[in-house]
């Protein structure tokens, strides 16, 4: 299992002398990067319309709708319910149940919970939610083949038609 | 976590001055870094403008929306321990001197053999009063920031057991800083506002922290 980074120690050297030397010897110029400016959409390549952020708008949804899918064909293969799922990875059923219906993204802490449940990728999560850049083109080209090929054909249960019918009657009434 | 207690140097008189390199802070710390330095960087930016400086030459960052960063670090659960992000600081002399975020998530190596897990330098910034600023006279008060912050990235990578490889897109004004610390310029990149990525290899990582 790989580590996590708010997790490891970082070993400094036992002598400072020459760390500090090395950092102290000369005038450093101003240090900077980009990468979350990029992300945030606060830089803009000259003469460039399009700005990249780690979740666009329409990207993030997506992945959104991808992870609502994953996790309620896993857990309806596994025949869990929602409570059963929510137990099993250690959150609250309406976090699973949020996740499911697409009612909002998912925090980290949830999306690693469920990844320890599922035992997928933690940061492939949390780059389908949006929270993460994903440089790799064969999880997005899995994502659309699990979307293209997971929407539902099969006919309804004789439980899923009654509450249906039931749900259906309510709204005509 | 950890503080590692470390000096910088007082460029006026060439003193050293105690200084602590937090190793995992959080948005707290960030937001009072931000209190200390927000005033700070108004106050570079009049004597830019009072001194009629060319827009090119000002500092990169200091026009970004940084509630848009507090909004997104919120989001990342900066802090936490399953956080996908690490936040570190440097301060001395009761202020916050200098901060640099990294992820191990979404970004691999470019350099061969390419794709291996690395530690991202997505964030770092000095305070104000540490930059050089010739054209308005400015000199740092303290130097030493950037350089052990960095080392403090590439340190974490190793811990991560990604001997010591990072990666970054770097502004424009800071290219020539990265070059002089040995890391590889693997040009421009299109996905990223045409910002040049550098890439530091193990064995860069290794002569970076004096063992190669």
């Amino acid at each position: 299992m790989s580590k996590h980074i708010n997790q490891v120690k970082i070993d400094f050297p036992a002598n400072r002398k020459d760390l500090i030397e090395a950092a102290t010897g000369e005038v450093e110029p101003c240090i900077a990067v980009g990468g979350l400016a990029v992300e945030l959409g606060l830089l803009r390549a000259p003469g460039s319309a399009v700005l990249r952020a780690a979740g666009p708008p329409h990207v993030a949804s997506e992945g959104i709708k991808i992870l609502a899918r994953l996790v309620m064909l896993w857990r309806r293969e596994q025949q869990l319910t929602v409570e059963q799922l929510a137990a099993k990875a250690g959150l609250e059923a309406n976090e699973v149940l949020s996740l499911e219906t697409e009612a909002g993204v998912a925090e980290p802490r949830v999306l690693h919970a469920l990844s320890q449940a599922l035992q997928v990728s933690y940061e492939k999560l949390m780059a389908l939610a949006g929270h993460m850049v994903q440089s790799d083109a064969r999880l997005s080209d899995a994502a659309i083949r699990f979307a293209a090929r997971s929407e539902p054909m099969e006919k309804l249960s004789r439980p899923e038609q009654e509450a249906l019918h039931e749900f259906v009657k309510m709204l005509v009434d | 976590m950890s503080i590692f207690r470390t000096q910088l140097k007082r460029l006026a008189t060439g003193a050293l001055v105690d200084a602590e390199l937090h190793s995992a802070i959080g948005l707290d710390e960030l937001l009072e870094a931000e209190g200390e330095w927000a005033p700070a960087r108004i106050a570079v930016l009049r004597r830019l403008l009072k001194g009629h400086v060319s827009d090119e030459r000002w500092p990169q960052n200091y026009h970004w929306n940084w509630a848009l960063k507090a909004l997104r670090l919120r989001r990342l659960n900066i802090g936490d321990a399953l956080s996908p992000v690490r936040l570190m600081g440097m301060r001395a002399e009761d202020r916050w001197q200098g901060m640099l975020m990294a992820t191990s998530v979404g970004h691999t190596s470019r350099l061969e053999p390419r794709g291996r897990e690395l530690v991202y330098v997505d964030y770092v910034e000095t305070a104000p009063w540490n930059i050089d600023f010739p054209d308005i006279t400015q000199r740092p008060e303290l130097t030493g920031v950037g350089r052990q912050l960095m080392e403090a990235a590439v340190r974490l990578s190793r811990a991560m057991d990604f001997d010591g490889r990072i990666g970054l897109h770097s502004l424009e004004q800071a290219e020539e800083v990265y070059r002089h610390w040995g890391m590889t310029d693997l040009d421009r990149d299109m996905g990223y506002a045409s910002l040049r990525y550098f890439e530091m290899s193990e064995i860069q990582a290794n002569t970076f922290l004096r063992e190669g």
